[in-house]
C-alpha cells in the first residue's frame, strides 16, 4: 500500500477544493458531502455538532432552538396521557386503607383477589419506604398484600391475585392496532416480595373469544425490582368500544392452584383463554408462608414498544378519574320531597362530580342521618338507596326515612358516609 | 363477592326509570339498579342462574 501525500483534492473542473488535509489528520470537506451510509466506528470521544443547535454524544441528543421535528416516539402519540392505567400510583382510597375483604376494598380500581383461603390475606395501601427506587421515582403509596395463615397449605382451589380492569373503551381508543402483531402496548410496573420465586401475571380479554397472554417474573426476596413487557397485538383479540370490561391485568400473581395452572402453558404468547391453563404450574412458597408480603406500585400500560418513565399525576386528577367507578361521601347535603301520601321515602337527588360508568349501587351505611323538614328532624333508617334515574352529574335515590311525612313536602338532609359503585 | 340475601323492589316514584334490587353483599344491603353494566346486578344474575330465589317486595 502506498501514500498519497497532498494537501487538498479539487475536482477537475471546479473551482475551489474539495478536501482540504491537515497534518494531524484530520480533514474538512467543503460544500456538500453525499454519501451512502456513514458508518462511524472509533474515534468520536465528544460530540457531533450540527450548527449551534444540535449535539449529538454518547449521552444522547440535545436540541435547542426550534427542537427536534419527528412523527412520533416509540411509535405511539407524543404528548399526552400515556398511562392507560387509573389510579397506578395508588394515590387514591376512597374506601379504606385496610381490609381483609376481598375486591375493591382499598385502592380505587384496584381488585384484590383471593378465594380458597384459610385466612383471607390483607389488602392495604401502604407508604414507600423513603430511599428505595420506587421513591426515589416519586412514587410514595403501594398496594401491599400479606398473606393470611393457611393452615391446610396450598390448595388447588386456593389463589391470591391483584387485579386491575381496563374499561373496554379507554383501550379501544388508545391507538393501540390490538390485532396487529406488529402494533404492541407495553406494561412496566415496581413490585417486592418478601419470598424470592418465579411469579406470573397475565392480561386477558373480555369481548369474543377469550384471549389470554402470560409472563413470568423471578424475584429476589424484598427487592424492589422494575418490570417491563411488551405485548404485541394478536389477530384473535376483540375489544368493544363501550364501558364493558374489555381486559383483566392480573399484574403479578402471588399464588395460583392447580386449578388455574397448567406445566404446559406457554410464556410471552397470546393463547385462547382457558380456566386451567392460566399460568404454569406454582411454586407454593409464597402461599405458605404466613405473613408473606407482596407489594406493587407504578402501574402504567401504553401504547407502544417502549416502556417511558411513569407517568405521574396529581391526586385531584387521579380522584376524578377513579370516581367515574366509584363514590364515596363522608358527608353530603341533598335536597328532595316526599311523593305518596304518609310516604316514608324521601327521593333525594345527589349531584356526582363525573358522570358514572353505569348506573351504580347505592348504600348508605350510617343510620344516623339526619333530614330536616319544616323544623323538624328525622333520620335516614334505610342503607339501600333505589336508585331513580342518572342523568350525567345528578343522580335520584329513594331512601327510607323513620318518620311518615306528608305527600310533596321538600326536604333538605345530610346524608353520611353514601357510597355509590360502578365499578367493573 | 358474596350474596347473602336479595329482594325484589317496587317502583315507587313516578319519574323512576330504573328498577332496583336490594342485595345483600358480603354484610352490606345495597340497592342495585337493574343494570347489565353494574357489576353487581351481574353478580345477582349468576346468582340467581345458580338456583337462588330474591324475597319478593313488600
Amino acid at each position: 500500500m502506498s501514500t498519497l501525500k497532498v494537501n487538498k483534492i479539487r475536482d477537475t473542473s471546479g473551482s475551489a477544493d474539495a478536501i482540504t488535509l491537515d497534518p494531524s489528520g484530520g480533514a474538512v470537506l467543503a460544500g456538500v458531502t453525499t454519501m451512502t451510509t456513514a458508518r462511524i466506528t472509533t474515534g468520536i470521544t465528544t460530540s457531533i455538532q450540527v450548527g449551534g443547535g444540535v449535539t449529538i454524544s454518547e449521552s444522547g441528543i440535545e436540541a435547542s432552538g426550534i427542537g427536534i421535528t419527528c412523527a412520533n416516539i416509540n411509535g405511539t402519540k407524543i404528548g399526552g396521557r400515556r398511562n392507560l392505567v387509573i389510579n397506578g400510583a395508588f394515590l387514591v382510597a376512597q374506601r379504606g386503607t385496610s381490609s381483609t375483604e376481598v375486591g375493591y376494598k382499598t385502592v380505587d380500581r384496584f381488585n384484590p383477589y383471593s378465594s380458597g383461603t384459610d385466612e383471607a390475606p390483607t389488602q392495604a395501601q401502604v407508604d414507600v419506604s423513603s430511599g428505595t427506587d420506587p421513591y426515589n421515582e416519586g412514587f410514595r403509596k403501594a398496594l401491599k398484600i400479606t398473606n393470611g395463615n393457611q393452615t391446610s397449605g396450598a390448595q388447588a382451589a386456593s389463589r391470591v391475585l391483584p387485579q386491575y380492569k381496563f374499561e373496554a373503551q379507554d383501550l379501544a381508543n388508545s391507538g393501540w392496532n390490538y390485532t396487529d402483531p406488529n402494533s404492541f402496548i407495553t406494561i412496566s410496573f415496581w413490585v417486592k416480595s418478601s419470598i424470592a420465586q418465579t411469579y406470573y401475571g397475565y392480561v386477558r380479554t373480555q369481548d369474543g373469544t377469550g384471549r389470554i397472554y402470560t409472563y413470568s417474573v423471578s424475584l429476589s426476596a424484598d427487592t424492589w425490582t422494575k418490570v417491563v413487557k411488551t405485548i404485541p397485538g394478536n389477530s384473535g383479540i376483540t375489544i368493544n368500544n363501550d364501558n364493558g370490561e374489555g381486559i383483566q391485568w392480573n399484574v403479578l400473581i402471588p399464588f395460583a392452584g392447580t386449578n388455574y395452572t397448567d406445566s404446559g402453558v406457554s410464556l410471552n404468547t397470546w393463547r385462547t383463554y382457558v380456566s386451567g391453563t392460566r399460568t404454569p404450574d406454582y411454586t407454593t412458597t409464597w402461599y405458605t408462608t404466613n405473613d408473606a408480603t407482596f407489594e406493587l406500585t407504578g402501574l402504567q400500560a401504553e401504547v407502544g414498544s417502549q416502556a417511558t418513565p411513569f407517568e405521574h399525576r396529581s391526586f385531584a386528577e387521579e380522584r376524578l378519574l377513579c370516581q367515574r367507578y366509584y363514590i364515596k361521601y363522608v358527608q353530603q347535603g341533598c335536597s328532595g320531597y316526599i311523593e305518596s301520601n304518609a310516604g316514608t321515602t324521601a327521593q333525594l337527588t345527589h349531584t356526582i362530580p363525573v358522570p358514572m360508568r353505569a348506573n351504580p349501587s347505592t348504600v348508605c351505611t350510617t343510620a344516623a342521618s339526619i333530614g330536616v323538614e319544616r323544623g323538624g328532624l328525622y333520620g335516614i333508617n334505610s342503607t339501600s338507596g333505589a336508585l331513580g334515574w342518572m342523568y350525567e352529574n345528578d343522580l335520584s335515590i329513594g331512601w327510607a326515612m323513620d318518620t311518615a311525612k306528608t305527600r310533596w313536602h321538600t326536604t333538605w338532609c345530610r346524608v353520611q358516609n353514601l357510597e355509590l359503585d360502578a365499578e367493573l | 363477592m358474596k350474596i347473602t340475601s336479595a329482594k325484589l323492589k317496587n317502583s315507587e316514584f313516578q319519574d323512576t326509570v330504573i328498577e332496583s334490587l336490594i342485595i345483600e353483599i358480603d354484610g352490606v344491603k345495597w340497592g342495585v339498579p337493574k343494570d347489565p353494566d353494574n357489576q353487581m346486578y351481574q353478580t345477582y344474575l349468576d346468582w340467581v342462574a345458580e338456583g337462588n330465589t330474591p324475597d319478593p317486595a313488600d
